[in-house]
């Protein structure tokens, strides 16, 4: 071996520079010179042996990769870029993960204002937890349609059963790590979704012999960290979410990626035989080379994927903040991840011990069905069955999404109602939304026009219409509906202690009353009047709603996101 | 091919500008939303202050108009929070009188979590057997020193310093003419009749002892002190002497009398020598 | 595939000594990890200390609430206290068809939903308890006005004390069921036991005898 002097006296100082380079190119990517890499670039045919296919099997890196694909699969359809796209969310996530750890610390004592602290304190921070919130829903809704499109064109058929039940796994873990990252703002929204969440476990069926009590309630007390969700419990769900969770996620992702390219991806429908062998026996001409082609793809979906999740984080939408969680005061509504909401559905549906009890079976159901569905086609026609009870499915699971949405919520008392929608106990809304200097002291009614202040106006009208929705007259009010009212019948069959058969107030008045209570600071409160119709001196309904509201508190930007013409 | 190399190109170099336009628009943004964690903090702490502390310290914070959970008036057992020797200055005056050498933040957020010992204060915070967490504390800490402002900074409360001993308050000019007359009504609006009943009316008492025969009660109580000197002590320091006489037996301790009157006379002295001449005179 | 791999003969053919004692060793590593799964469990279960939410909480008669009146609300013990009279009906409590026997006495109620597990309140407009979360509703003693509860509010026992702490009656216990303590006469406290609690049974809903569930 020539020593580095040797080597200059021979070529010069330049040549050996460049030749050593050269060699340390090759060494760093297992098997090709700066001139294969620039042959690769420019789209020249490869020499003979082809150096792009070395670091496939030498380098780590590239052996998890395949060298080439069938071209078939590198369109669009049939795979819709679905499974990449998974495995970029959780790339994604783990990187805004991770830096967002930097500002967070798993205790009720601060989680919540370190919460305020990356959005008002750190540079970029609310920018960096709307993509990390952002990429998690985008994540579940990516995973499912990987699932959905796998199904439909029968790429769980054999040999990709197994492939398949790792990724219904696969499945379970994403929603897993969505929902428990939900806990970590410790904030209302968050705390009770938890609750909710973690006593529906609690009716979960027991084996036989064992006392359900006993065993779901040490269950229980395992996942909350306590007899309420409490510092343990929100250690307990930040462990899962940054350790436990992904780890597992990592490792079935990997198995799942082994079973792809060993097998394949599989071809549309038409094109492939159950049991075909498609990965390895690839004709030449139907090869698509993984450098370049593959990675130049990769990359631009890359670039394409990470301005939407940018530009989405930035216009479309904030990440919600709510009040601090309080262990002893449930807000009203309290709803479900969207994602979730289908279970919320069912309890609506069913016994929840059935319901807890049912989803674990569809779960199984689901990883065993490649190996009992063994029907010889994979082509769209002679699916038919399939692919109905898929549809029929699927819009079972919209109608439940429905169902379990805020749109189906069971009501409270009409004045508390029209409260919630005025001004929330959490979020914004239009009145909440009013800028706050154009909210000026005094008393105002439902739909009382003020000049030059159409915020103010926009809201009073927003009561006008709330009141409306919950009220109904005797009096021949044309504008409400007329009152079901019937004195006569005993208390105990009355449904509401009003005597009327829906839940609403009678001729009401209500008024706004907006005080400066300090500097900065006013004090809105909704009164409620309504007379009782069997005695006009007693008041039926004589109800009362205070909502502080201070000049900083952002509500206007709020707004914006909430789709409310605030 | 070399359209894909296009696409991502120009998706880097958009995603590029809109970070750059993210990075222009944060310094403004922080700066909004440091503002509003405060401005939420504060309405947080508005709605706990007004259920849990506008009993004692009035609705206003400032103890005048105090009402019980029925929503009937009574009076305010708090010292006023909504005041200048609470909130302004630097160390403020009651941080000076007390001694205390943190900051104003510290100082009232200690008062709620601790309460304050010797008087009806309770403790607030969990960690001490109240009712609340940390971060409620700090919500009416922050509800508490936002009625900080210019208006009520500007003029600086005259401080009247009382007398060691009744006869030397009576002896000066403030105690010199005491008018029976006036007192009467002054007992009204001090909001003594509340809790001390009508003197005229034996029994009429609702919480406090009965003052209709204090001129002849105050002068057994205390071993060298005659009446006019018992009650004199017991309106500027309630705690001082505790009387036996409350209508459901011994009044409790610490007392339930506000420890405010020092500094309300103390802003108009002749009122005490016309209270003491009512009480005294009857 | 791993049938075809293991041709006839050797399934077939006795068992070494070899191969029985990995046996041995493979059902000791699997007793081994459910032992120390079983470990795992009970390093994970939470334990609690004396004198937490658990213990007994004693009240007095004078923040007891009036006979069929708004529950009062006791957040550290997570109670209400309910005062019951069937024989006066009013709005608040009345007897059902299906409760042949007046119902009479003091409740305490854990103050979380069946269903759930969210904190309900009391509203007083509607005159009954109402969950937030998912709309169940609950008459003055607990029982079921409206699903999707599964059963009626659990409650605490309660006894009857004096000054002197002297128990003077304790509730009893009805079907597995703590029932309403009537209070004797000198009664001064009411003590809770919230060690003791007692699931609520599933008693038909009150708005089916009406006909007006949702």
């Amino acid at each position: 071996m020539a020593t580095i002097f040797e080597q200059i006296q021979e070529m010069g100082i330049k040549q050996t520079v460049i030749t050593k380079l050269d060699e340390t190119v090759e060494r760093l990517t297992v098997g090709m010179n700066i001139n294969d890499i620039r042959s690769a670039l420019r789209g020249d045919e490869p020499r003979r042996p082809n150096p792009r296919l070395r670091p496939h099997a030498d380098s780590f890196w590239f052996h998890i990769r395949p060298s080439f694909y069938h071209t078939e699969v590198t369109h669009i359809y049939p795979t819709f870029r679905l499974g990449w796209l998974s495995t970029f969310m959780f790339v994604w996530e783990t990187i805004t993960g991770i830096i967002l750890m930097v500002f967070y610390t798993p205790s009720p004592l601060v989680a919540y204002s370190n919460m305020w602290n990356i959005l008002g304190n750190v540079p970029l921070g609310q920018l960096m937890r709307n993509m990390h919130r952002l990429g998690a829903e985008v994540m579940v809704l990516v995973v499912a349609l990987h699932m959905l499109r796998t199904y439909i064109t029968g790429s769980y058929k054999k040999p990709r059963q197994f492939t398949w039940a790792t990724g219904v796994i696969l499945l379970l873990f994403t929603a897993l790590l969505s929902f428990s990252g939900y806990l970590l703002p410790w904030d209302q929204l968050s705390y009770w979704a938890l609750t909710v969440f973690l006593s529906g476990a609690e009716a979960a069926p027991t084996p036989p012999g064992i006392d359900p009590d006993v065993f779901n309630g040490n269950v229980l007390l395992i996942a909350q960290g306590g007899p309420a969700l409490g510092a343990g419990g929100l250690l307990r769900w930040y462990l899962l979410h940054v350790l436990l969770l992904p780890l597992l996620t990592g490792i079935f992702f990997f198995v799942h990626y082994y079973k792809v390219v060993l097998y394949g991806i599989s071809l549309p429908p038409g094109r492939e035989e159950i049991g075909e062998d498609t990965a390895k026996r690839v004709p030449r001409n139907e090869r698509t080379y993984f450098t370049p082609d593959i990675a130049t793809n990769e990359l631009m979906w890359s670039a394409l994927t990470t301005l939407f999740l940018v530009a989405g984080s930035l216009w479309l939408w904030d990440a919600p903040l709510e009040t601090h969680a309080d262990p002893v005061v449930t807000p009203l509504h309290v709803v479900a991840p969207w994602y979730l909401s289908w279970s919320q559905g069912w309890l609506k549906l069913a016994d929840k011990t059935l319901v807890i009890g049912f989803i674990p079976l569809l779960l199984v159901a689901f990883i065993v069905m490649p190996y009992f569905e063994v029907s010889k086609s994979r082509r769209y026609a002679d699916r038919r069955i399939a692919l109905t009870v898929a549809s029929l499915f699927f819009t079972f699971m919209l109608v439940s999404n429905w169902m379990g949405s805020p749109e189906f919520r069971v009501n409270s008392s009409p004045d508390r109602e029209v409260s919630i929608e005025l001004l929330p106990e959490e979020g914004t809304s239009a009145m909440l939304g009013v800028p706050y200097e154009l909210m000026p002291e005094g008393t105002y009614l439902p739909a009382q026009p003020i000049d030059g202040n159409p915020h103010l106006t926009y809201a009073l009208e927003e009561f006008q219409a709330a009141m409306y929705r919950h009220s109904c007259t005797l009096t021949g009010n044309t504008t409400w509906n007329e009152c079901s009212y019937d004195e006569s019948t005993p208390i105990e069959t009355r449904k509401y202690s009003n005597h009327f058969s829906d839940d609403v107030m009678p001729d009401p008045t209500a008024k706004l009353i907006v005080e400066e209570v300090q500097p900065g600071l006013k004090k809105l409160t909704l009164q409620y009047k309504a007379f009782s119709p069997a005695n006009p001196e007693e008041f039926l309904i004589d109800a009362e709603w205070v909502k502080y509201r201070h000049e900083d508190s952002n509500y206007e930007t709020e707004c914006r996101f909430a789709n409310k013409s605030c | 091919m070399q359209v894909k190399i296009v696409i991502g190109t120009v998706a880097f170099m958009l995603t590029m500008m809109i970070l750059g336009f993210a990075v222009l628009r944060e310094p403004a943004r922080l700066a909004q939303y440091t503002v509003a964690a405060k401005g939420r903090s504060i309405e947080a702490g508005a709605h706990i202050f007004e259920n849990n502390c506008a009993t004692c310290h009035g609705i206003d914070g400032d103890a005048k108009e105090c009402y019980n959970s029925a929503g009937e008036q009574v009076g305010c057992q708090g010292l006023p929070l909504n005041d200048y020797d609470m909130l302004c200055g630097d160390p403020t005056y009651r941080m000076d009188t007390l001694n205390w050498a943190g900051t104003k933040e510290d100082f009232v957020k200690t008062t709620i979590a601790a309460g304050r010992f010797g008087t009806v204060m309770p403790v607030w915070s969990e960690e001490f057997g109240g009712p609340m967490r940390p971060d409620q504390i700090q919500n009416v800490a922050d509800f508490v020193l936002n009625w900080e402002s210019e208006e009520l900074c500007a003029n600086e409360p005259v401080r009247y310093s009382w007398p060691e001993a009744v006869a030397d308050y009576l002896a000066s000019d403030d105690g010199a003419a005491g008018d029976a007359a006036n007192g009467a009504e002054l007992y009204v609006t001090y909001g003594c009749s509340g809790c001390h009943g009508d003197t005229a009316v034996e029994g009429s008492n609702a919480v406090g002892p009965w003052l209709g025969d204090i001129a002849n009660v105050g002068a057994t109580r205390v071993d060298g002190l005659d009446a006019a000197g018992y009650v004199y002590h017991s309106i500027l320091d309630p705690n001082a002497f505790i009387s036996p006489d409350c209508p459901t037996g011994p009044c409790a301790t610490p007392s339930a009398m506000p420890a405010t009157f020092a500094a309300r006379i103390g802003s108009n002295p002749t009122d005490m020598a016309d209270l003491l001449a009512f009480l005294l005179g009857n | 595939m791993a049938s075809q791999a293991a041709d006839a003969s050797t399934v077939g053919s006795g068992m070494s000594r070899r191969e029985f004692l990995y046996y041995i060793w493979g059902a000791s590593m699997a007793l081994f990890a459910a032992q120390s799964a079983g470990l795992l469990v009970w390093f994970l279960i939470p334990r609690f200390r004396e004198g937490e939410f658990g213990g007994t909480f004693t009240v007095s008669i004078d923040d007891l609430p009036p006979v069929n009146s708004e529950p009062a609300n006791f957040p550290d013990g997570r109670f209400w206290l309910s005062n019951l009279d069937t024989t006066q009906p009013n709005e608040l409590m009345y007897q059902a068809n299906d409760e042949p026997n007046p119902i009479q006495g003091v409740v305490a109620i854990y103050k979380v939903c069946t269903h759930l597990g969210c904190i309900y309140s009391w509203t007083p407009t509607n005159n009954r308890f109402e969950c937030p979360c998912h709309g169940s509703k609950y008459r003055l003693d607990g029982r079921r006005v409206e699903s999707p509860a599964p059963r009626t509010l659990d409650r605490f026992r309660v006894a009857a004390v004096d000054d002197a702490g002297t128990v003077l009656a304790e509730a009893e216990i009805i079907d597995d069921f703590v029932a309403p303590l009537t209070l004797p006469a000198g009664t001064t406290g009411i003590r809770v036991d919230t060690g003791f609690r007692k699931k609520g049974p599933s008693q038909e809903l009150l708005c089916s005898f009406f006909g007006n569930c949702p």
